[in-house]
């Protein structure tokens, strides 16, 4: 899998090269700002770039402004966003821009090599990518009353993966469960929720998020 | 001697002598004189006697008062020995009729201050006496009252009994007087020219007064020579006439009280200048009080050493003896402007002085608001420069932690996972073990650090703003917080900054004291105000002055003109709501 990386940091960026390399992804170039970016993924087309999201020369968006330039204009190029900021409003925002095959990951999740390949190959193959400490904190976000409540523990952990952006193979792997069970999971917790079953796994990443998000009072959206 | 005693001792002295005047006629009989004459002289003397008082009792220092009186009492001495006849009365009256005609001249050119000024006025007025006594004088002592079928002893001075030297003398005073007149009207009429419109607002009730007397005169005096007029034509012309000399006394009166009106208009520019004008304003007001359509207000300018108008234009001061006055306005010593007034109004002086004073006032209070104002908008810009410099410094502080600190626990973790991958299969477990708590400590300082970072400055704030920030905030809430609004547009980064601290402050108080079970943000931008609010279910009772919290927010929104309000029954939870202006 061909893969290429951007961040300004250069002890950083050799190292997640290095660490990439380690567990068997063919890293074919390395950019230090969005437009080193942005020429390498026109002239290479890797499966995957990983992206920091603070980069010159603002060092504000630049990282999520490539990652939607890219997603548009090469759209088998699929992009995971490394970021320290752990804020839903940038992963419903990298989500909102595509169909598919983006992520938005911790940076520190590069200690958990398991995790990180994970996100690499799964974006690659088209699936969305939340860090879970992002799930964590919206599943664990206090609401009254909180329909969370009446999911069971292991209808919990499959929403998890659910707004993770896993896709039910995905989720069945990880949890060894079949399709068949994980099928009748995922049915059981969309209409606990109310929520309507939608016709991709990609577009339910979007719906869970979003209910998730939702305050205590389902009336108000958020941003 | 007060000023009331002394105008009540003169009118009763006064009134008696009327009263023993028209005693004594009455007990003589009305003499050679119709009873309708001596109605008319009465009148006319108490006219001038009222008014003369009047004016006195108004105007205690101003000579015009003490004048009319004198022209009154003169008058009436003068009108007496027609009733009572007597030597001594028919030859004083002879001499003193005239006087009070030289009085009104005195008073013409002494009004309205009291005093002439000019020397040619004083020349004039001089001669009207000379005219009156010395003419009379020199007539008298050739009249023989035998020419007129009176006794011989009336005229106590006769010394020449000579007809035709008494017709001379008659006829050169007759010439001399009317010239005089003249003269006198002549020099009026310039005045009355060269008077600017606050001096003719006094002015014009003398002069029509005197002018309708005068043509009075002129019509009594042309129908008493026809002897065709039949005699109640004569009654109606002396009537007309003596009702003419009566307003003139009146005339001086009213234009006496003009400037006394005037004067009680201070009380009114005072008020007025109690609320403050715009400097333009105030040379309006200051003409109308003064009635000096052409007055010119400089203010000070102590930089540039000289006046300026209200539109900033120099002020040139007028020449010695030019039609314009100056009054400086003058506070404890120091200049705060110029008056430049008509210079008719140096006649008032004191009504200068007050609207002088009043304005000194009013203008040292502007400058010392102004200065007051620029001292509070100086303190407000440091404080709102203090919280925008404590901002950027916040930013700064989060941005090194995310670059530096950051960046490399991150380096670090990266370096341990290389590390442990690169440990052979079977190496030693403890190592393994190592690597993995350290990896896992890692971990913990990185999220501490992210959380730290967010509570200092969060980077949403400033890259995404208020709502995915609030957003943030109340995911991150320790009980459920609904956020119902959020502004759709982005607003000025200290406002954001306020409304956002605001709100976590809040939230942050209502998670320790309110024992709420739920909260609720609005925040919206209407009308160029940004209007944040946070109310709870909790306790209430909230003290504003509590922590120093609450009052540091507090300093934070005013630094931004804006306004924070709590309200906090006891059992009915807290809304704490600020109000930002936010015109971007």
């Amino acid at each position: 899998m061909r893969v290429v990386v951007a961040d300004d940091s250069t002890l950083l960026r050799e190292g997640l090269v290095r660490l990439l390399r380690e567990v068997g992804f063919d890293v074919v170039g390395q950019a230090a700002n969005a437009e080193e970016l942005l020429r390498l993924v026109r002239s290479e087309q890797p499966d995957v770039a990983v992206v920091d999201i603070r980069m010159p020369p603002t060092r504000t968006d630049e990282g999520l402004k490539a990652a939607e330039q890219i997603r548009g204009g090469s759209p088998g190029v699929a992009v995971l966003i490394l970021s320290e900021y752990l804020e839903s409003h940038y992963a419903i925002r990298l989500i909102q821009s595509a169909s598919g095959g983006i992520g938005y990951l911790l940076k520190e999740r590069v200690s958990d090599v398991q995790t990180f390949a994970d996100a690499v190959r799964r974006v690659a193959e088209g699936e969305f990518v939340i860090d879970p400490a992002i799930v964590t904190q919206l599943v664990g976000r206090r609401r009254p009353p909180n329909p969370l409540d009446e999911l069971t523990r292991r209808e919990l952990e499959v929403l998890g993966l659910m707004a993770e952006g896993r896709t039910n193979r995905s989720i069945g792997e990880k949890l060894f469960l079949s399709a068949n069970t994980v099928e009748s999971h995922v049915r059981n917790i969309l209409s606990k929720l109310d929520l309507e079953e939608s016709p991709g796994d990609n577009r339910r990443v979007l719906a869970v998020i979003t209910y998730l998000r939702r305050g205590a009072n389902s009336e108000a959206a958020p941003p | 001697m007060s000023r009331r005693l002394l105008t009540g001792l003169t009118a009763a002295g006064l009134v008696g002598l009327l009263i023993t005047l028209s005693v004594a006629v009455f007990i003589h009989g009305y003499g050679p004189v119709p009873w309708w004459r001596l109605t008319l002289d009465l009148g006319v003397g108490s006219s001038f006697l009222g008014a003369g008082l009047i004016a006195w009792w108004r105007r205690p220092k101003n000579h015009v008062g003490r004048l009319l009186v004198a022209a009154g009492f003169a008058f009436l001495v003068g009108a007496a020995p027609n009733y009572v006849q007597s030597p001594l009365t028919y030859t004083v009256r002879w001499l003193e009729s005239s006087v009070y005609l030289a009085i009104l001249v005195q008073l013409l050119f002494a009004f309205p201050s009291g005093r002439i000024s000019s020397r040619l006025e004083r020349f004039l007025s001089t001669a009207a006496y000379a005219d009156a006594v010395l003419g009379s004088l020199s007539t008298l002592i050739f009249l023989d009252p035998r020419s007129r079928g009176l006794p011989a002893g009336l005229n106590l001075l006769l010394l020449f009994p000579n007809q035709r030297l008494f017709s001379l003398a008659d006829s050169a005073l007759t010439s001399i007087t009317v010239a005089l007149t003249l003269v006198i009207i002549a020099v009026f009429v310039q005045r009355w020219g060269r008077a600017s419109a606050p001096a003719r607002r006094i002015i014009a009730p003398v002069g029509w007064s005197l002018a309708l007397a005068g043509l009075a005169f002129v019509v009594d005096t042309i129908v008493s020579r026809q002897p065709s007029v039949p005699s109640w034509g004569h009654v109606a012309t002396a009537v007309a006439q003596t009702g003419a000399v009566m307003l003139v006394p009146l005339g001086f009166l009213v234009g006496l009280l003009r400037s006394q009106l005037a004067r009680s208009a201070v009380g009114d520019l005072v008020i007025d200048l109690g609320e403050t004008p715009q400097p333009g304003q105030l040379r309006e007001m200051l003409a109308h009080t003064l009635r000096d359509p052409s007055l010119k207000l400089g203010y000070w300018i102590a930089e540039m050493g000289a006046y300026v108008d209200a539109a900033g234009t120099p002020v040139k001061l007028p020449e010695e003896g030019s039609s314009q006055a100056v009054a400086m306005l003058q506070h404890e010593g120091e200049p705060v402007g110029v008056l430049i007034h008509d210079a008719a109004l140096i006649e008032e002086p004191r009504l200068v002085e007050a609207v002088a004073a009043a304005t000194g006032l009013a203008l040292q209070n502007e400058r010392l608001q102004a200065a007051l104002r620029a001292q509070l908008e100086e303190i407000r810009a440091s404080r709102s420069r203090i919280v925008e410099a404590a901002d950027a410094e916040r930013r700064r502080i989060e941005r090194d932690l995310h670059d530096g600190a950051q960046q490399r626990l991150v380096g670090i973790s990266l370096a341990l996972q290389l590390a442990n991958s690169r440990l052979a299969p079977g190496a030693d477990p403890e190592v393994v073990e190592a690597l993995k708590q350290a990896s896992q400590e890692l971990s913990s300082a990185l999220s501490e650090l992210r959380e730290l970072g967010h509570g200092i400055h969060p980077a949403i704030l400033t890259e995404e703003g208020l709502g995915p920030a609030l957003e943030s905030l109340v995911e991150r809430a320790s009980l459920p917080v609904t956020l119902k609004t959020v502004p759709t547009r982005r607003l000025p980064a200290p406002v954001e900054a306020a409304a956002y601290f605001v709100v976590s402050e809040a939230l942050a108080n209502v998670a320790k004291y309110s024992r709420a079970s739920c909260a609720t943000i609005i925040a919206s931008a209407v009308d160029g105000r940004l209007l944040v609010e946070v109310s709870d279910d909790g306790i209430g009772g909230a003290d504003a002055t509590r922590g120093s919290g609450l009052r540091g927010l507090a300093d934070r929104v005013a630094a931004l003109d804006g306004s924070i309000r709590i309200e906090s029954v006891a059992g009915k939870g807290t809304t704490i709501r600020a109000e930002i202006p936010c015109a971007s």
